[in-house]
């Protein structure tokens, strides 16, 4: 089995992101000084953390510079490998994250009520997902209202949680 | 049916959906804001800066309890714990000052603050009353040596005695206070929660703990634990077998305030009301039989008293935190 | 009361009304993602104040057990686990289903939650005090120990990619290190954001981690009108011939569960992983395991469901709350004016066998109901993927900001969405990540306090006789793999 080049790449940065990442957690660390109580100290700890994952990484990135397998790519869940017939689709996943954003957004400012962020957000999002025909646009619109009114009423009303 | 439809047709299907949500997104902006002018005009949401089922939880929700009872406007308790008190103290501090935020919290508060946990801190809060004191006790496991405070503290001079605390919370101050009244030294050991230093008591993994009465007054009663001195200035009510701190010889006094806080910036009126209702709250009658059970002594410190407590703690809890560097 | 009679209160129309209707929400709750059952419970406290005690402990105690075994449907359909302690079901569950027999993985699920929370059952009511007397003995040496044990298999589960799956579970460990280090009492990695302060909660992590990456990674691909398991509800009675041969199994991982429930601090969560990764170094086919093995199924459901029982425990014997949910009951009980102690145990036995009785008709309406909704829960995969995807994501959004009741929490959630799908197409394991973030912070607490203890030494760890036990264990079942490999190759 031998690795291609997008998959060489993507390790050669991820080895090196984690470089980064385990430098960082050791020069913070290391900072920080022991308490009067707790003589290790709260960086310690972290800073060994940091220190593993360099010496990781650094096995990462030989392992994909020279294609010297040092561990297979195990999958723990089947992810996003088996698409099989279907086809990838990058851009739907991102708008919806983007839109997601945007929804968590209106939301931290308060723009609008609750139940008005959410209707949109999951009208929107239920339209984009769907082939367009007019008897969805109706459904989509009921059924996103009630969601949203729901939840509104549920969290604010009946569990009193200050929904933004 | 028609199934193909004209671009008109599809163009005006379009345009009325989007006029539809425009029209309902703009009538939701104008309908919460012709808000009521009374207050007040939703729950009031008391938050808990401790996890549920803590000894702040329990007083909050009596209190809820008893003001749903006489007021028709409810108290609504939400826990946010965490940060050693700033999520739950920041939570209220930055909150809208409209009287419908409230901390209950007690001094953690103010220790957090002084170590510099809690930014702002207590500078941006008001206190609105105190309903309801508990003293901090001395205890020992059953099986121990140790019959008095000064058996205890003589063992501290010569031994390492241990104390199951949360470093930087309430009850390591406590220790602090304790240890420094008697020149002696008490090595603490961190334990997230009071259980969890109740537990490493029963387990006889350290040598004493500072706590609260109710935590260990079942204990006490079926021997397993045995409380040595009270840090109060006068016996407890409670527990009046159990000398105070001063009768033994090592005077240092720690209690629990149960405090309730709005932000600095809330008007007179509602913060008048708001002492109205907890003042009424201590007066049930389910309240005290409550507080009795719980072994919380039933005070209520309001006005100018509860802030002249909140300078004095600051002081004492400042002069350790020097001493110690604790910040 | 005694228990009989206990159990003959439960069944009166009002407290059976209330159980079932704890155990329904439970479960519907567990299910969806976002809420968890002990978010319910704490959120429910308020209207229990209205019942009476024994009404109000039902109504909870069926919240708490429909709320661990609900999180199966979700993670076994949609590889979305309801709850934490249902991440590693996600593991077998979901391959089962995907290869056609989603009844049956739904079947294995819910056998093994009536199974572990029934012999879980039989250790409350039989030997709750000696296992509580036995938890007594930790200090902070055995629970790291502990730990530990727990740490070490994060290695065992990412046999075949050692080092990405100590990458992930790194990672994991550094997530839960910015914030307030209680041992020190100081500020950490915070970097002046004040909403560190208590650093990044577990469940929006969780969330993000493995429902939202899995969301947007379900959205990349291009059908979406079909879900990618069949509505198959063959299999769901599992016969008795499959208890026999998973007996052992489910013995095995009912005994992790009682014990990791019984322990402070560890939970549903811990013991369910701990159970799968034991499962799978025992099993004789360590292979089919991340593919579909009814094993791990059976592992991990049976663990936390047992784990509820354990939990129990501490409860009525010492007064001690174990962890979260028990604070919730605790508080409870307070609130009716109950003092949970040592005396609760004898002086209260109408309200102890109340809270026993409860727990095993939970488990038992739990059962039924979960049975007969599977006919038309396995349904749910009909329902085309823009229907699902966005509730899917309004209700995670929903549930990390009522958490806390800030939004800080749903940015936290939607990095960490991003960073699953960046560790997923990386081939790194999320299943260590979850153990890190789960276990770093404890393993390091309880290191530092045992520290502090020992005043420095390390000698404890290896004189004190449970510490010892339990790192033999460790050592054991870290070496034990090889051992195996070594055996197999030699023997061909």
């Amino acid at each position: 089995m031998s690795k291609n080049l997008t998959e060489r790449r993507a390790d050669i940065v991820f080895a090196i992101v984690l470089m980064a990442l385990g430098l960082g957690a050791v020069i913070v660390g290391m900072k920080i000084p022991p308490s009067r109580f707790d003589p290790l100290g709260s960086g310690v700890v972290p800073a060994l953390m940091g220190g593993g994952l360099v010496a990781l990484a650094l096995l990462v990135l030989a392992s994909a510079l020279t294609s010297f397998k040092i561990g297979d790519g195990d999958r723990l869940f089947t992810g996003l490998d088996d698409m099989g017939e279907e086809t990838p689709s990058l851009p739907r996943a991102v708008g919806a994250f983007a839109w997601t954003l945007i929804y968590a957004v209106s939301l931290e400012f308060r723009l609008v009520p609750y139940w008005a962020s959410t209707f949109v957000y999951m009208a929107a999002l239920v339209l984009a997902l769907a082939p367009h025909s007019k008897r969805s646009y109706g459904m989509t619109v009921v059924v996103s209202g009630l969601c949203a009114v729901a939840l509104d009423l549920i969290f604010r009303n009946v569990l009193s949680i200050d929904l933004p | 049916m028609t199934i193909n439809k004209t671009t008109e047709e599809t163009m005006t299907i379009e345009r009325r959906k989007v006029l539809v949500l425009a029209a309902t997104a703009a009538g939701a902006l104008v309908v919460p804001h012709a808000a009521a002018q009374n207050f007040p005009s939703r729950p009031v949401r008391v938050v808990v800066a401790s996890g549920v089922g803590g000894a702040s939880d329990i007083v909050a929700r009596m209190v809820q309890r008893a003001v749903a009872r006489t007021s028709p406007h409810p108290f609504v308790v939400a826990n946010m714990p965490g940060g050693g008190t700033s999520i739950g103290g920041r939570e209220v501090a930055s909150a809208a000052p409209d009287g419908h935020s409230v901390l209950m919290m007690h001094e953690a508060v103010i220790v957090a603050t002084a170590q510099g946990i809690f930014k702002p801190g207590i500078e941006e809060l008001t206190p609105l009353a105190i309903t309801g004191r508990d003293i901090y006790t001395v205890v020992v496991n059953g099986t121990s040596p140790y019959r008095t405070l000064k058996d205890l503290y003589d063992a501290a001079r010569t031994r390492s005695v241990r104390t199951a605390v949360n470093i930087g919370g309430l009850n390591h101050f406590t220790s602090l206070l304790a240890a420094q009244s008697a020149k002696v030294e008490i090595r603490p050991v961190q334990h997230g929660s009071g259980a969890d230093s109740v537990r490493s008591l029963l387990g006889n993994q350290v040598e004493v703990i500072f706590t609260v009465p109710s935590d260990v007054i079942e204990y006490q009663k079926s021997g397993q634990m045995r409380i040595l001195g009270i840090m109060s200035d006068r016996r407890s009510v409670y527990l009046p077998e159990v000398p105070t701190t001063a009768e033994a010889g090592f005077p240092s006094i720690s209690d629990l305030n149960h405090m309730w806080w709005v932000p600095k910036a809330t008007p007179a009126d509602r913060v008048a009301w708001l002492r109205g209702q907890l003042k009424s709250a201590m007066e049930d009658a389910e309240v005290r039989s409550q507080m009795s059970r719980l072994t919380i002594e039933q005070t209520f410190l309001t006005g100018a008293d509860v802030e002249a407590h909140v300078g004095r703690k600051k002081a004492e809890i400042q002069i350790l935190v020097d001493k110690f560097g604790l910040r | 009361m005694t228990l009989l009679e206990a159990f003959a209160g439960l069944i009166q129309p009002l407290p059976f009304y209330t159980i079932s209707l704890g155990v329904f929400l439970g479960i519907v709750v567990g299910a969806l993602p976002g809420m968890t059952g002990g978010m319910l419970m704490a959120l429910t406290l308020p209207f229990t104040y209205y019942m009476t005690s024994s009404n109000a402990i039902t109504l909870l105690i069926g919240m708490y057990v429909g709320g661990i075994s609900g999180g199966l449907i979700t993670a076994t359909l949609m590889r979305i686990p309801g709850e934490p302690a249902s991440v590693v079901t996600t593991l077998d569950g979901y391959p089962l289903a995907r290869k056609g027999q989603p009844g049956r993985a739904l079947g294995l699920g819910i056998s093994a939650s009536l199974v572990g929370g029934g012999l879980s059952w039989i250790a409350l009511v039989l030997l709750s005090p000696p296992l509580a007397e036995f938890g007594l003995k930790f200090g902070p040496f055995e629970n790291f120990a502990l730990a530990i044990l727990a740490l070490v298999l994060i290695s065992s589960l990412s046999r075949r990619s050692f080092v990405r799956g100590l990458i992930a579970g790194l990672l994991g460990m550094l997530v839960g290190v910015p914030g307030l280090d209680e041992t020190s009492g100081q500020m950490r990695f915070t970097f002046g954001i004040d909403s560190l302060s208590a650093g990044f909660n577990l469940l929006p992590v969780i969330l993000g981690v493995f429902a939202l990456s899995q969301v947007f990674a379900d959205l990349m691909t291009g059908d979406v009108k079909v879900q990618r398991v069949n509505a198959d509800r063959k299999g769901i009675f599992i016969s008795v011939a499959d208890y026999w041969i998973h007996g052992w199994n489910m013995l095995r991982s009912a005994v992790i569960g009682i014990f990791m429930g019984a322990m402070p601090g560890v939970g549903a969560s811990v013991a369910s992983i701990a159970a799968y990764t034991t499962a799978r170094n025992m099993s004789k086919t360590p292979e089919k395991f991340g593919t579909g093995s009814e094993e791990g199924i059976i592992a991990s459901e049976t663990a936390n469901n047992a784990s509820s029982g354990g939990t129990l425990i501490p409860i009525i014997t010492l007064g001690l709350p174990g962890g979260f949910t028990d604070a919730v009951l605790l508080a409870a009980l307070q609130i009716h004016n109950l003092q949970p102690g040592p005396h609760f145990f004898k002086n209260n036995t109408t309200i102890v066998n109340t809270i026993m009785a409860a727990h095993l008709l939970s488990h038992a309406l739990m059962f039924v109901m979960m049975v007969l909704g599977s006919f038309w829960i396995v349904r749910l995969v009909d329902i085309p993927k823009r229907w699902i995807s966005p509730c899917v994501l309004v209700l995670c959004v929903v549930s990390a900001f009522s958490l806390n009741g800030r939004m800080f929490d749903v940015w936290t959630m939607l990095a960490f969405g991003a960073v699953g799908l960046v560790l997923e197409y990386l081939r790194v394991p999320l299943a260590p990540f979850a153990i890190g973030l789960i276990l770093g912070p404890m393993a390091e607490g309880q290191f530092r306090a045992a520290m502090m203890w020992s005043n420095g030494s390390l000698e404890p760890l290896v004189t004190r006789p449970i510490s010892l036990t339990l790192l033999l264990f460790a050592a054991a079942l870290f070496v034990w793999p090889f051992l195996r490999e070594r055996r197999a190759a030699t023997s061909t």
